[in-house]
Order: structure tokens, then C-alpha cells, then sequence
């Protein structure tokens, strides 16, 4: 392994406003790119920045489809976009080192 | 009874129903008690209302109303702006709920069955708490909650893997 990238979660929100809004899933985070050097240590290559843009479309569900059946569709939005965003910050970060 | 009597009185419901750990349904009855303060005191309201509470209920029900709508987005301003609500918020199940804005919660409430929302509310709190037990965060948190591993091949091959990993 040659490089880690440490992504920290910091919000997981439902977005919205007004009478029984549809709500949009908002995750945010912060990352932080660390390089194995020659000497096998770890070196922070990139200070920790934030994430944003993860979520789903502005006419997702409303409160209770979000939460019925013990949270199922909650559950697995956010555990659809915490892996959908580890594969765009790949993606990013494999576009910069390209450059 | 004047507004300032009414006000004191659902107070003191409200705060003997809270030492009691009165159920749920209970605490969902009581937010409409405390509807009725917010109601008999326009100052919070920003314009007050003056139906019965019977009709304020039917209409909050009716999301598709003038005034539900406006009761809903008013009443969910006056929780944030009124620190003599927001003291007793603690005592409501729903307003826990991590993640979702308190006029989100109430303008549900406007809209759905009460007794549904706080469900609901449940359900979600619960699924954030599992979210920040096996290392993930429902709030601020420094903890990290992926970690992804970029790595290259001797032939040049890049692989990715997305893990879930407790700091």
C-alpha cells in the first residue's frame, strides 16, 4: 500500500424545509491523503479538506418513506453514498497525480 | 383563560408529563399542548393565530392549506426563536434526532400523523446511533469512518478498495 486516504464523516444530514419537505441526504467529511515514504513512514501529503456534494436528488423521500421499516431506505442511501464517495475521492485524486 | 395563564399551564403539564417518562404518544400530545402556547403568544409566532386548537390541528394535518403551511414554517421558526420553548425541548422524544432540522421534524408533524413521526424519529435516531457505534459519525466527529487504499502494481495497475475502519 502506498498511499492512504483517511476520510472522517462529519455530518450525515436530511436537508429540507416546509411542511413535510422532501428531504435530500447530505453527507460531508473531511480527507486527508497520506504518502508511504522510501523509509516505509507515512508523510501527510495533502492537509485535510473538505468534501462536499455527496447526496441524493433534490425530490428524494420524505420523512417517514426516509424512515419506515426501521430506517431501511436511511440505511442504505448512506451506506450507498459513504461508497460512492471513497470511489470519488479515488477518482479525483487518481485525475490530480495524473497532472 | 388569558394567553399568560395558558401558557404557564401547559408548561407545568408539560414539565409534570416529562417527571412522569410519560410514553411516547404522551410526549406527541403534549408538543400539540405546547402548539397551543406558541399559538396564544404571537410574539413567538410572529402574527399568532386565533382558531380553536381543534381546527389548528385538522389543518396542520392538511399540508396542502394556507395554514398549515404557514402554521408549520411559523411554529418551527418559533421553537428556534423562543428560548422559553427550546427549554423544554429535551423533553420530546423526537427532537434528539441527529441530522434532522427541528422544523423539518415539526413541519412533518404539520403534515403527517404525529404518532407516525415520532416513530420515525425513532427509527432514524437509532440508525444514526449504529452508524457512530461501528465507527462512523451521525454528528461531528473526528473519527474516521472509510478509509480508502490506492495502490499500484508492479505493473503499473491501479487498485482501490473502499473499507470501513474504526480510527
Amino acid at each position: 500500500m502506498t498511499t492512504l486516504i483517511r476520510v472522517s464523516v462529519t455530518s450525515v444530514e436530511l436537508a429540507g424545509a416546509g411542511v413535510n419537505p422532501s428531504l435530500t441526504l447530505r453527507i460531508a467529511g473531511s480527507v486527508s491523503v497520506f504518502e508511504r515514504g522510501a523509509d516505509s513512514t507515512w508523510r501527510l501529503r495533502y492537509p485535510p479538506g473538505v468534501v462536499r456534494g455527496l447526496s441524493s436528488s433534490s425530490d428524494g423521500p420524505k420523512f417517514l418513506r426516509w424512515a419506515e421499516d426501521d430506517a431501511r431506505v436511511f440505511r442504505q442511501k448512506v451506506a450507498d453514498e459513504l461508497h460512492d464517495l471513497a470511489a470519488k475521492i479515488t477518482t479525483r485524486l487518481m485525475e490530480e497525480s495524473r497532472r | 383563560m388569558r394567553p399568560a395563564a395558558l401558557c404557564l399551564a401547559a408548561v407545568a403539564i408539560t414539565s409534570a408529563c416529562a417527571m412522569a417518562r410519560v410514553p411516547t404518544g404522551d410526549h406527541v400530545r403534549v408538543k400539540y399542548g405546547r402548539i397551543a402556547v406558541a399559538a396564544d403568544r404571537p410574539e413567538a409566532v410572529q402574527g399568532g393565530f386565533t382558531q380553536p386548537m381543534t381546527s389548528q390541528r385538522e389543518a396542520m394535518k392538511d399540508a396542502s392549506s394556507t395554514f398549515g403551511r404557514n402554521y408549520g414554517e411559523r411554529f418551527g421558526r418559533a421553537l428556534i426563536s423562543d428560548p422559553r420553548v427550546i427549554l423544554l425541548l429535551p423533553l420530546m422524544p423526537v427532537v434528539g434526532l441527529v441530522g434532522v432540522t427541528t422544523s423539518v421534524i415539526y413541519g412533518a408533524v404539520a403534515a403527517e400523523s404525529p404518532e407516525a413521526v415520532a416513530a420515525g424519529a425513532t427509527a432514524l435516531r437509532r440508525a444514526l446511533d449504529e452508524l457512530e457505534a461501528r465507527g462512523g459519525s451521525g454528528t461531528a466527529s473526528s473519527r474516521s469512518l472509510l478509509a480508502v487504499t490506492v495502490t499500484t502494481t508492479p505493473s503499473g495497475t491501479i487498485r482501490r478498495r473502499a473499507i470501513c475502519q474504526r480510527e
